[in-house]
């Protein structure tokens, strides 16, 4: 018995919906590499581009178990926060214990959380939120409301060849996770349908708790690379850090759960956002002009993202 | 011998008067550089940024040069330290830094990273420059890059507040400011509420520092409510901080409980203050501390004109406008969309066209700012 | 039978690639019962879908009384008198029945501060009334009512306004006998009332007892219109599958024939809705669980394949392990189909390839990684063997007819070398031509010493293939019976009511 297949002729329109994240990036180039006159393909732009997505390329790519699972975590900035100002403290004694203490704070508080969604029947953004709150709450106190300085050394690490070999490496290994092994596949099929993938024998609590490590991990490298950039941590530290995840992840084009949250949609999304504000600033265009200008395209996606669900790609 | 004094006196007079007539060339013979100057425009419509930018966008264009601005993402330094790096790809030459922005933690990547790009930089909003501390110094101590900075005397602004309320017989105030210091600066507001505590017998009741609440108008009517709930005996407020959020909603309150004898002290000027000064609530307010960024403007055309001012970095004081009462605030309000110096004046600050004017000049002009000098300057009868 | 109500002239309608209906033509009078049949992907309910004005057509006209008609929603399709009964869930779970009934129509029942519910509420016990469901309490969330009296709320709102075409969408096979009698009545009033009824079904012999005509569909074509004294069981099913077919595709078989091996022994097992249940399940047996539709042998189902909570008792497999949960029952290669099949069988939003692989992905893991290749091979493998029409592998298996579905739903547990299947419902709202193939490959699995659970509604199926009959009535087994030449319909019934 073989299977029969029905006509599967090429439909440009479904390449295009498709791919829609990668036109809307090589527009953006072309349109402010002309408006600024080639500007933004200097050497130092590229390079501000790739600095100022760093921190959501990190928080994004590791954000894809969560966001496949169809869900949201909304302690990132909290946990990143507090991780900064742990390393902060712990820097002054040592740089590389710092780090240390960056990535075990941002496990632990990705631990707890991950914890609480397999076992409690909460929604989690309530649950992040009120983790987010709760953490946010001793975090005043804890610094007195003061920004927790780092040696001047630190300074140093804040440098792009490094920040890009971290992404690379970090892209590298969440490729192959989310993609080839069973944490990435059983994320999306959780995020599809729950209960299917509970009768068809996958660990939800498994899975769930998984996912919050893989964004406590990405919480901790970002503390720790934020607090080499501004010398410094505060409570205010990786402020609207999720927020800013959510948008990057739906300009990639994983605006729901599910097989549609793609790896490529964790580097798109970062990549656009930077390119439209640098372009933006380059370009000069007034202030108010630029939110009118990103409200429009942050628009036009989801109306392409909502065009593209009414297919049947994957 | 008389005669021959007050001839040669007038000769001498007259000799001095042609030099200076030979060197100080007029504006219009001058070409002067065009230099890009950076700044950072949150986009705020308040009642503080907007003559900030108004006066920075008039200077610039006054001294020749081309305004590069950038809007930060948020608040955080790290968004400040994100958009200085896109105005110094904007192939900025100068750029003023809002040192409250920066804070002690991110101030030294802000300073290294303008030294690297080899761009002339300086704070306003800030503290001087001894205070930056060693990690800042380690970069800039020694720079002809650096502008220096320009610090208001905080510390006399809040004195000033509590004297007044004092004055009016409010001794036992209530405070909303912005998060406690972990050291108690000396040029801080903190200090200056304090000192004039012990010095008048005042008392602060209760304190307001969270910024989640102190951000909104609402957020100033539900802490005053709670002020006067639990400590009915309070007779004023002093806020040494987010006055242009808390104002609205503190006034509302007031006078819809008819507390005529309540009175309130504020730093920073809100919109509007004129109407919360006629409803009697408002009795002093110090602001308008929004020249720092023309300082620096100046400081920098006279650098890129070949004229530099100075050659590392200094601290200057700049001045508040501070208003004791409800006719010094309408007086003011009255002129407050002026602005400060106008072309003529920011010409006279350049070496290049009035060889006169030095660093000494320059500090005067500082510590001149003031309603009566913008009135003796524009206003002159 | 009076004058043309619905003509249907040259309708296209394709989705993608994929065309759904193609050139049909169809005119159907008042009064009359037309029924519709066709294999899964012939048509039917794209048609229906159409003149209920949930799809747009590509091409065509409609007539309504002879008034072009272009319904562009079903609301404009409801103002026109046509109301659609679907298959699947068509009731807002989280609202009560008559918010349900009255959904759209809140207006016929303002007062002076919001909606009067309790004028609703009496208008919907009145609509209940009219389709014989009394029992049904409209005031409460449907969540709360079982799915055959949430179908009955479906059929009191498609009736509140007294439609003049009907349209049922294989709703019955959702239906106890006691709900198809109901709808039985429903149909007879609007003919009776000279309306129109457009029924889709695949149970011919119901066909045969309530239609007055029968159109057939096949690949999306019109293939003719028989009229009653036409309407011969085999004659419909030849015509809609383009072939003959035998008379019979159960098992030919008469006596029960399975190993001694026990492989699954289920010890005393309780549960809200599963009362002291015991029994075994042998190597190579096909054990039928039949019964009311709430008997509890769909909890028991579940439960055996440690999805539904235990209060005591437990599931033992021959090697000692007990089975706790669907994981731990995937590991010991225990595959279950639910009836459920949008929601609980299949991922409907997802490739075809990624459901068949889900529960063998644990296996296919080398440190860690997924070997991708053997993935491949294991989805097209079972695709290829169990014949499923599909236009990509990697298409969601949205895009599959019901019985596609059903195949996909074989070939994830078939490729997790699965040696015990628990099936419930497995030919539920199929057409006869899959129906056919899973009862041959049920029979093939049998062979290999496979043991399979068959949970069904329908007498013929648990006569026709099981080697047991175990018959649950009020969540308790009130009979095994064995396989016999003799065994009847009636003898099941009696031990089930």
């Amino acid at each position: 018995m073989n299977a029969t297949k029905a006509e599967n002729g090429f439909n440009w329109q479904r390449m295009v919906l498709k791919l829609y994240p990668f036109f809307v990036l090589g527009l953006l180039l072309i349109f402010f590499g002309v408006l600024t006159k080639g500007t933004l393909f200097s050497s130092r732009n590229i390079k501000n581009i790739l600095e100022s997505s760093f921190q959501y390329l990190i928080g994004c790519m590791a954000a894809l178990f969560i966001f496949a699972q169809g869900e949201q975590d909304f302690s990132m900035a909290s946990n990143i926060a507090l991780s900064a100002i742990l390393a902060a403290m712990i820097s002054k004694t040592s740089v590389p214990l710092a780090l240390v203490v960056a990535l075990v704070s941002g496990i632990a508080v990705g631990c707890a959380c991950g914890f609480l969604y397999a076992r409690l029947p909460i929604p989690v953004f309530f649950l992040t939120m009120c983790i987010a709150n709760v953490i946010a709450g001793f975090l005043g106190p804890m610094t007195n409301y003061q920004s927790v300085k780092t040696p001047v050394s630190m300074l140093n690490l804040d440098n792009t060849n490094l920040k890009l070999l971290v992404a690379v490496i970090f892209a590298v290994i969440i490729y192959v996770i989310y993609n080839k092994t069973t944490y990435g596949k059983y994320s999306r099929a959780i995020g599809a349908s729950p209960v299917v993938a509970r009768l068809s024998g996958i660990n939800l609590s498994r899975y769930k708790f998984a996912a919050f490590v893989f964004t406590g991990i990405a919480a901790g490298i970002v503390a720790f690379f934020s607090i080499c950039k501004s010398g410094g941590a505060s409570k205010a530290t990786g402020t609207m850090f999720h927020f800013n995840v959510m948008v990057a992840m739906a300009l990639g084009g994983a605006t729901t759960g599910g097989p549609k949250v793609k790896f490529r949609c964790a580097v798109i999304g970062p990549l656009i956002i930077s390119v439209l504000t640098l372009g933006m600033n380059l370009a000069r265009i007034p202030v108010g002009m630029q939110n009118l200008m990103k409200g429009v395209l942050f628009l036009a996606v989801m109306v392409l993202s909502d065009r593209l669900s009414r297919f049947d790609v994957d | 011998m008389k005669k021959m004094r007050k001839v040669l006196a007038g000769l001498l007079t007259g000799a001095m008067v042609l030099s200076m007539a030979a060197f100080t060339a007029s504006a219009e013979d001058v070409e002067l550089v065009n230099f890009k100057m950076g700044y950072f425009d949150t986009g705020s419509q308040d009642g503080t940024t907007v003559p900030l930018r108004n006066n920075l966008v008039a200077a610039i264009e006054s001294l020749g040069a081309e305004g590069v601005s950038v809007q930060p993402a948020g608040n955080t330094p790290d968004d400040y330290l994100d958009a200085l790096d896109t105005l110094i790809s904007q192939g900025v030459d100068a750029i003023a830094l809002p040192w409250v922005s920066f804070m002690f933690a991110g101030t030294p990547a802000a300073v290294k990273k303008c030294e690297d790009a080899g761009v002339y930089y300086g704070f306003y909003w800030g503290v001087d420059v001894e205070t930056l501390g060693e990690d800042t110094l380690a970069f800039c101590q020694d720079s002809d890059h650096f502008m220096g900075c320009f610090y208001q005397q905080e510390n006399d602004a809040a004195y000033a507040a509590m004297e007044t309320l004092h004055n009016y017989g409010c001794d036992k105030v209530g405070y909303i400011g912005l998060a406690a210091s972990n050291e108690l600066q000396e040029n801080s507001r903190d200090y200056g509420v304090l000192k004039a505590c012990e010095d008048f017998g005042m008392e602060i009741l209760v304190e307001q520092r969270d910024q989640n609440v102190t951000t909104t108008a609402e957020g100033g009517a539900t802490t005053v409510e709670n002020f006067l709930t639990a400590y009915p005996e309070m007779q004023g407020i002093v806020i040494a901080g987010n006055t242009q959020f808390v104002m609205p909603g503190i006034d509302q309150v007031i006078t819809s409980k008819g507390l005529t004898d309540f009175k309130v002290a504020a730093i920073d000027f809100p919109d509007a203050m004129e109407t919360y000064a006629q409803d009697g609530v408002l009795v002093y307010d110090a602001g308008a501390h929004v020249t720092g960024p023309v300082y620096l403007t100046i400081l920098a055309a006279n650098a890129m004109n070949g004229t530099p001012l100075i050659t590392k970095g200094q601290s200057f004081n700049q001045q508040y406008i501070k208003l004791t009462s409800s006719e010094e605030i309408e007086q003011w309000v009255s002129i407050a969309d002026e602005i400060v110096y106008n072309t003529d004046e920011l010409l006279q600050c350049l070496q290049v066209v009035n060889p006169e004017f030095d660093v000494e000049a320059f500090d005067e002009m500082v510590r001149n700012y003031s309603y009566a000098d913008i009135m003796a300057r524009h206003h002159a009868e | 039978m009076g004058t043309v109500l619905l003509k249907a002239d040259h309708i296209y309608k394709s989705f993608g690639a994929t065309k759904a209906v193609v050139d049909f033509s169809v005119e159907i009078m008042s009064g009359e019962v037309r029924g519709f049949i066709g294999e899964n992907g012939s048509g039917k309910s794209t048609f229906s879908s159409m003149v209920a004005g949930v799809y747009k057509r590509d091409d065509g006209t409609m007539q309504i009384n002879g008034r072009e008609y272009v319904p562009h929603s079903t609301v404009e399709a409801s103002d026109n008198g046509i109301a659609l009964v679907v298959q699947e869930a068509g009731v807002i779970a989280e609202i009560s029945g008559a918010c349900n009934i009255f959904l759209n129509k809140e207006s016929r029942f303002s007062g002076k501060l919001g909606i009067d519910f309790n004028e609703m509420n009496k208008a919907a016990a009145e609509a209940l009334k009219k389709v014989y469901s009394e029992h049904v309490d409209p005031t409460i969330p449907c969540s709360m009512l079982n799915l055959e009296d949430r179908k009955l709320i479906e059929i009191a709102k498609a009736m509140c306004d007294d439609p003049q075409l009907l349209i049922i969408d294989e709703t019955s096979n959702a239906l106890t006998t006691r709900g198809r009698e109901i709808l039985y009545k429903v149909i007879r009033d609007v003919k009776a009332r000279g309306g129109s009824v457009l029924f889709i079904t695949h149970d011919l012999d119901e066909l045969v007892e309530v239609c007055d005509s029968v159109t057939i569909m096949r690949d999306g074509h019109y293939i003719t219109t028989l009229p009653k004294e036409e309407m011969i069981i085999k004659r419909m099913r030849e015509l809609m599958v383009g072939r003959e077919m035998s008379d019979n595709y159960y098992r030919a078989d008469t006596v029960k024939s399975y190993e001694e091996e026990v492989v699954l022994r289920a010890d005393h097992l309780s549960a809200p809705e599963i009362n002291d249940v015991s029994f075994e399940l042998h190597k190579g047996e096909i054990l039928g669980i039949g019964g009311l539709s709430d008997c509890g042998m769909h909890d028991l189902g579940k439960a055996l394949f440690g999805a539904e909570k235990l209060d005591s008792g437990s599931v033992v497999l021959a090697d000692g392990s007990h089975i706790t949960d669907p994981k731990m029952a995937v590991e010991k290669r225990i595959g279950y189909m639910s009836k459920n099949r949008d929601t609980e069988a299949i991922i409907l939003q997802y490739p075809i390839d990624e459901n068949i692989c889900i529960p063998s992905l644990a296996r296919l893991v080398r440190n860690g990684i997924i070997r991708s290749r053997e993935e491949r091979e294991l989805s097209r493998t079972w695709a290829d063997k169990l014949s499923i029409k599909l236009r990509s592998i990697h298409s969601y298996c949205a895009t599959l007819s019901g019985g596609n579905k059903q195949k996909v739903v074989l070939a994830k547990w078939l490729g997790n070398e699965s040696r015990i299947l628990i099936m419930d419902c497995p030919t539920r709202g199929i057409d006869i031509g899959v129906k056919e193939a899973i009862y041959r490959l049920m029979q093939d699995l049998k062979k290999e010493g496979v043991s399979i659970v068959m949970i069904s509604e329908e007498l013929a199926e648990l006569i026709g293939m099981s080697d047991r009959i175990m018959v649950m009535k009020d969540y308790s087994i009130s009979k095994i019976l064995d396989r016999s030449a003799d065994l009847t319909e009636k003898t099941v019934i009696e031990y089930m009511i």
